[in-house]
């Protein structure tokens, strides 16, 4: 790419190319380009520095680093889809966190259609956690669709944060299971009907399942990165 | 053993055994999410009086139970998929992407069943004495862990259809990056 910018430029190299019986056949274009070559880059020993030092040292290096156009396009549509679901969660998040708001406010003037206000300690404590789950789950979501949007898709990172997504799951079927003992409407809390309600919940399933795809997911990635490195 | 074969990593070795464990079991809940099917055909006996709200909800829970018998399908398929050492593969991911889809399709079709629960509505419960009543205030709005209720519409599951299918698209492009890069020399 760097070579062919000078192609309709007079050569600043005067040398002649050493294949210029096999260049003869080229138009003159051809010929400057691999003398540019020749001179600029093939005359270096160190064909390290023209990958790592492009902008600094070396004007014509060729770019090895750089993705192909189709790579690139590829990684913006990753990032445009990564910044629109990070918009939509923040979206989700903050209007129901206004309509709760809204509706808390309306109560308190003794307008609200919403259930009243929690009274009972146990009530409030309840709530807290449930709240704080849901935050939580959402931050998780937001940093893994970060590392989307930076391009890391296949990480260790990127499978740490679906398994804590996992792992929220199974707290919030562990928390739904235990309504009973903060919720006095819920009848009386019993250890073996907890259980049951907690092994039966959708939630423990979805996160038991989140949990061992992300573990297959990794065990993939760390095979790969061996076998990249064995020689 | 041939000497020349290849010997099977120890982690390789573990998602098969682990995905052999969890695919017998997804299989085994599909064999339950079967039964209500079998149910349906073999025991259910017409009411004495027809109407559309009687007919309502054994005729929308068949396509409903299809819907979760075909997820566990896929998800077993899933794990066969990594049984087999297909981790990061087009096959693989499709997979996943069609569980998302199943999931934004029940949640259609829960939705229908709603809108039609609420055209036809159930046939009242028998009377309760005239000293007995009942006070119930119900929401328009309920959120929750990733749950989204308005009118009694539950997004939740729409949400986690478009997520899932979204993630999987995103893993997908992923390896074709993978796979460009690998091509290029």
């Amino acid at each position: 790419m760097a070579v062919t910018r000078f192609k309709s430029g007079v050569s600043p190299v005067p040398r002649q190319p050493p294949h210029s019986k096999t260049l003869a056949r080229y138009p003159p274009a051809a010929e400057n380009a691999q003398s540019l070559l020749n001179v600029n880059y093939l005359s270096l020993f160190d064909k390290k520095k023209l990958t790592n030092e492009i902008a600094l040292v070396i004007l014509r290096a060729m770019n090895a680093n750089k993705n192909s156009s189709k790579a690139n396009a590829r990684l913006k549509r990753i990032k445009y889809m990564s910044r629109f679901l990070k918009g939509l969660i923040l979206a989700c998040f903050v209007s129901t966190g206004l309509l709760v708001a809204y509706g808390r406010m309306m109560s308190l003037y003794g307008m609200s259609v919403l259930p009243p206000l929690v009274k009972t300690i146990g009530e409030n404590v309840y709530q807290i956690l449930y709240y704080a789950l849901s935050l939580f789950a959402a931050i998780t979501l937001y940093r893994l669709l970060n590392f989307y949007e930076k391009g890391m898709i296949f990480s260790a990172a990127n499978a740490s944060q679906i398994r804590r997504l996992g792992f929220l799951a199974i707290a919030y079927a562990l928390l739904k299971a235990c309504n009973s003992l903060f919720l006095p409407n819920e009848g009386i809390f019993m250890v073996p009907t907890t259980l049951i309600n907690f092994l039966m919940s959708p939630w423990f399933f979805a996160g038991c399942f989140i949990i061992i795809i992300t573990w297959i997911m990794d065990e993939g990635r760390k095979i790969q990165e061996e076998q990249a490195l064995t020689v | 053993m041939n000497p020349e074969t290849k010997p099977v990593s120890p982690r390789l070795q573990r998602i098969q055994l682990v995905s052999r464990i969890v695919r017998y079991a997804i299989l085994g809940c599909l064999i339950l999410a079967v039964v209500p099917f079998l149910f349906i055909f073999f025991w259910w006996t017409p009411p004495p009086s027809w109407s559309i709200s009687h007919l309502l909800h054994p005729l929308l829970m068949i396509p409903t139970q299809a819907v979760l018998c075909l997820w566990y399908w896929k998800l077993a398929k899933l794990f066969h998929f990594y049984e087999r050492g297909l981790i990061f593969a087009a096959e693989t991911i499709r997979c996943i992407q069609t569980l998302g889809i199943l999931c934004v399709i029940n949640w259609l079709l829960l939705s229908a069943y709603n809108v039609l629960g609420r055209i036809f509505p159930p046939p009242p419960p028998p009377a309760l004495p005239p000293h007995v009543t009942v006070t119930a205030v119900e929401s328009p709005f309920r959120i929750g862990f990733f749950t989204f209720s308005i009118a009694g519409f539950n997004l939740g599951l729409l949400l986690a259809g478009i997520i899932i299918v979204l993630i999987a698209w995103i893993m997908d492009e992923g390896r074709k990056i993978q796979e460009e890069q690998e091509l290029t020399v």
